[in-house]
């Protein structure tokens, strides 16, 4: 729709290099990760995969690895568990308080993690949560269920109710049509869901930050007190397999509801 | 399974039974992980500390005062304001050009790009502010390359202070204004561009007149998500800042981790989400008068 | 098929249904319908025919009356235990299985065996001219297929009732008088009983055994489309089951019955006595009203068993199979009918002066307690 080509190129270029300001740090990343010299400079003198083998050896980071993904799954579970009958009732029924009650629940995304890191760390502590498993994965669950809880709404909102009558007046008893209607029509929104839960508890920091104990750090934790002390080209590596675990996840759920749906706002 | 939106039913006292068995555990954990670490900060903020650590039930509001008198505190918050402000100007400005590209453009390669923009949120804070560190370094892609094309002798001081928080930050909140612009052009509907153009606007008018209004609701969530999400970021002003960069999130830590002053660290906390909820407020009060 | 000879008799007593404080969706709703029949719910949107629908189906739950199912009370019974087959106005196939599957569903429910399922399936199809598309999937198939799915889903459990909720509404035109001819010859072919809900009063007269006009939550009136449409005990019925023309009257004294037309003082001979004085609704349909040219005819006597007026030739709407003639006369219009099988030479002009005349037994009066608007149909 634009006149000619030169105006073309020019908001070409213009819209790719905000989009490379964009990406820059990942790229950046990226690239340094291949750097084979023992600190970070830019140019480097070495390529290779040398801090790969580095991290990979790292019994820290697997521990803390190993951590996250425990604490990640336990995460996940637990929203879709509380989150798929409350997603459920908000999406099906109509009541008084309705609203109010799912921006409570979504609240966590307007709160800054910090406040909630420090009141979390004294109740926390005052139950003796802190540095235990059980502790981390509530702290996670309080930030990862809002986006489970607005992706399944949004699922459920877009079953046609239509479709569970026409299974019930077919013969289908109550849960004979969640198990052979709903569910399987539900399946993009559960998957998405349960992919972010995962994402979001598996890269939380802030409150992890408050809860970690002597023994038990996730990797994020691992990675901010690895940085910031020294920057050395084994955290662009370890950062490399994080961003991939992004991506993997970014596509499972534009492939299930979109990014854009998942994310966004009602 | 009879799916009555309406309040008929198996009978009020049971449907309302059964409501609250399904987002019970939803309200659970809100109530043990929200509300009552936000209560419990709220009580904290008004005990006392005796000798900096000893923390003493009580009554008292020292630490607010304290806080709204110390001048060392008071630039801190000034700050704090000031740097999301000018992020979040510097952040519409560099995205809404990818917004209204994205809006206009016909490409079954658009929905890539929509993803792009939108993706970095879903990669960890630590990796991107670690990526900028890369960049913004003494030793890093922007002093080596300055200084090979022979432009600077000495490095360009962008880490450690505000200038490279700033930047990286904007960055880091670009694709939050992302979504909320690219959704609220999402309600636009192309049509009214077509009419005006066709009632005789250029295209430029057809931008000032037509599609920069109607898409101001969509630049005022963005806006207000990035200011929050700017006043209230750890991560990125802590690495960046090398210890050096002084907000209230990173006071906050400090004053809870570090001194282990919790009163005053609930305090200053209590602050912020006063200052959060009032923002919230101008936001909702703004769009109402919009609309 | 079965031996029963009260297989499928459906009868609601009394049924209501509110919605909180506001005018009750249905109220006091008493029907049967006969085994075999074809039954149309027929009335404008809210009146309250597709709450009733959902009613029988179990969707919904009755505020007060009963459901009976062949002399057994249902009111209590679930949807699924109803052994009704429901087609729904979206259609409601399952997007995530197959056109088969969605017909199989209902079977398997049953517990009906895979053997005997492929067979029940396709005889399905075939009974709805779609052989060959089990394997097709939802979102390939136009509104007409689907709604023929739809159809052969509801039927191949072999239910005892069918309920149909505005099933060619979502159709074009010629589609939908296609479909409304098969299902009326499948319905008749099975033998089912059959509650059809409908807007559209041509298809409620082209389909049913017999009508139930609705109206606010309740019947107004029920009958064969005949009565429905030639006898109207109601002006909402009449007004609503084809064009008609109204006027309101009052009732002047004496012998014979007359009353005097509220606009423009002309008077009409009504078919029965009624009380001098009272305010009536003077109804005629528009192809009863006969036109003719005043100089022309030979008579000079007018036959006393037929209402005159003169009057002026507005307007002349030619509609394909009818010509549609709108005529003035003293203050009101009249809309007249006429099929253009007849002469064509005998088209009136615009501005022509005509004598409109219908017969008395044509002349439908209603005493007014209702408020209704005078004036011709659209």
């Amino acid at each position: 729709m634009l006149r000619s080509m030169a105006s073309r190129v020019l908001v070409g270029s213009v819209i790719a290099a905000l989009y490379l300001f964009l990406l820059a740090p990942i790229l950046v990343t990226a690239i340094m990760s291949f750097s084979n010299d023992a600190v970070l400079s830019y140019p480097p003198s070495r390529w290779g995969g040398r801090w790969y083998l580095e991290v990979l050896g790292n019994s820290d980071f697997r521990k803390a690895f190993r951590v996250s993904i425990v604490i990640a799954l336990a995460v996940m579970t637990l929203c879709l568990l509380a989150g798929l009958p409350a997603a459920y009732a908000i999406a099906r029924y109509r009541f008084r308080g309705r609203n109010t009650l799912f921006a409570l629940f979504t609240a966590p995304l307007l709160l800054p993690s910090i406040v909630l890191g420090v009141g979390i760390l004294l109740v926390f502590v005052r139950m003796h949560l802190t540095g235990t498993y059980v502790g981390l994965i509530l702290g996670h669950l309080v930030v990862a269920f809002p986006f489970v809880l607005r992706i399944l709404t949004t699922s459920f909102a877009g079953l046609p109710p239509d479709l569970e009558d026409a299974a019930s007046t077919l013969g289908a008893p109550p849960w004979k049509v969640v198990h052979r209607v709903t569910l399987p029509l539900m399946v993009p929104g559960l998957i998405a869901s349960m992919a972010l839960a995962f994402l979001v508890s598996f890269d939380e920091v802030v409150i992890s930050l408050f809860l970690v104990g002597p023994t038990l750090r996730t990797l994020p934790v691992e990675v901010f007190s690895y940085v910031n002390y020294r920057v050395d080209p084994q955290i662009a590596a370890l950062s490399v397999i994080l961003i991939v675990v992004s991506v993997l996840i970014v596509i499972v759920i534009e492939r299930c509801v979109g990014m854009l749906r998942a994310l966004g706002r009602q | 399974m009879t799916t009555s939106t309406a309040t008929s039913g198996i009978g009020s006292q049971g449907r309302t039974l059964h409501l609250v068995m399904l987002m019970l555990p939803g309200m659970l954990i809100v109530a043990f992980c929200l509300i009552l670490p936000v209560a419990w900060l709220f009580r904290m903020s008004f005990n006392l500390t005796v000798d900096g650590s000893v923390i003493r039930e009580g009554f008292t509001l020292d630490h607010y005062v304290g806080f709204l008198t110390d001048t060392f505190r008071l630039r801190i918050a000034w700050a704090s304001v000031l740097l999301s402000t000018v992020v979040t100007f510097f952040t519409l400005i560099l995205t809404y050009p990818i917004a209204l590209f994205l809006y206009r453009w016909n490409s079954p390669w658009r929905n890539i790009l929509v993803v792009l923009a939108i993706s970095p949120l879903l990669v960890s804070s630590v990796v991107r502010t670690f990526g900028w560190m890369l960049i913004l370094g003494d030793n890093g892609w922007v002093n080596s390359g300055l200084h090979s094309l022979g432009l600077v002798t000495a490095p360009i001081r962008l880490t450690n202070n505000f200038t490279g928080v700033a930047i990286a930050l904007t960055e880091v909140l670009m694709p939050v204004m992302a979504l909320a612009l690219i959704a609220g052009f999402g309600r636009l509907d192309h049509i009214y561009e077509e009419a005006a153009a066709s009632l005789g606007a250029t295209p430029l008018k057809v931008f000032l007149r037509i599609t920069l209004p109607l898409s101001l609701p969509g630049i005022a969530l963005g806006c207000m998500l990035c200011f929050l999400q700017a006043i209230s970021s750890f991560i990125t002003p802590q690495l960046l800042g090398g210890g050096r960069v002084f907000l209230i999130a990173t006071e906050i830590y400090d004053t809870a981790m570090i001194t282990l002053n919790w009163p005053l660290s609930a305090a200053i906390s209590m602050v912020l989400l006063a200052a959060l909820i009032a923002a919230l407020f101008v936001y909702a009060r703004t769009t109402r008068f919009v609309e | 098929m079965s031996s029963d000879p009260r297989r499928g008799v459906v009868e609601l007593e009394r049924l209501s249904k509110r919605y909180g404080d506001d005018a009750p969706a249905v109220s006091d709703l008493t029907l049967r319908v006969e085994q075999g029949e074809l039954l149309a719910l027929l009335g404008p949107s809210g009146c309250g025919k597709t709450t009733t629908l959902r009613l029988i189906a179990g969707l919904v739950q009755p505020s007060g009356g009963r459901i009976k199912l062949d002399g057994a009370d249902i009111t209590d019974w679930p949807s699924h235990r109803r052994d009704m087959g429901v087609v729904f106005q979206s259609y409601a196939l399952f997007p995530h299985l197959d056109v088969g599957q969605n017909i199989a569903f209902g079977l398997e429910m049953r517990g009906v065996s895979r053997r005997s399922l492929a067979g029940m399936v396709s005889a399905a199809l075939a009974m709805v001219r779609l052989e060959g598309y089990e394997k097709r999937r939802i979102r390939e198939l136009s509104g007409g297929q689907q709604q023929r799915v739809a159809l052969a889903r509801a039927l191949v459990i072999r239910p005892k009732v069918l309920l149909l909720d505005e099933p060619l509404s979502n159709l074009d035109a010629s589609l939908r008088e296609e479909l409304r001819h098969e299902i009326r010859d499948i319905q008749q072919q099975l033998g089912m009983t059959t509650v059809f809900v409908t807007h559209d009063q041509v298809e409620a007269l082209s389909m049913a055994d017999r009508i139930a006009v609705m109206k606010q939550g309740r019947v107004v009136q029920i009958g064969g489309p005949t009565e429905v449409y030639e006898h109207p005990k109601h002006p909402f019925v009449a007004g609503f089951v084809g064009r008609i023309n109204s006027f309101r009257a009052t009732v002047c004294s004496g012998q014979p019955a007359t009353a005097k037309l509220d606009i423009g003082g002309g008077e009409v001979q009504l078919p029965r006595q009624l009380a001098a004085g009272q305010p009536v609704l003077i109804m005629i349909r528009p192809h009863r009203i006969g036109l003719r040219r005043p100089r022309s005819e030979p008579h000079t006597i007018l036959d006393p068993m037929r209402n005159h007026m003169k009057g002026r030739i507005r307007k002349a709407v030619y509609v394909g199979d009818m010509l549609q003639y709108r005529v003035e006369t003293g203050g009101i219009e009249f809309l007249c009918e006429r099929s253009t099988r007849a002469q064509s030479d005998d088209a009136f002009a615009i501005g022509e002066e005509v004598l409109v005349e219908w017969t008395l037994s044509d002349t439908l009066v209603f005493e007014q307690n209702e408020s209704l608007e005078g004036g011709p149909a659209t």
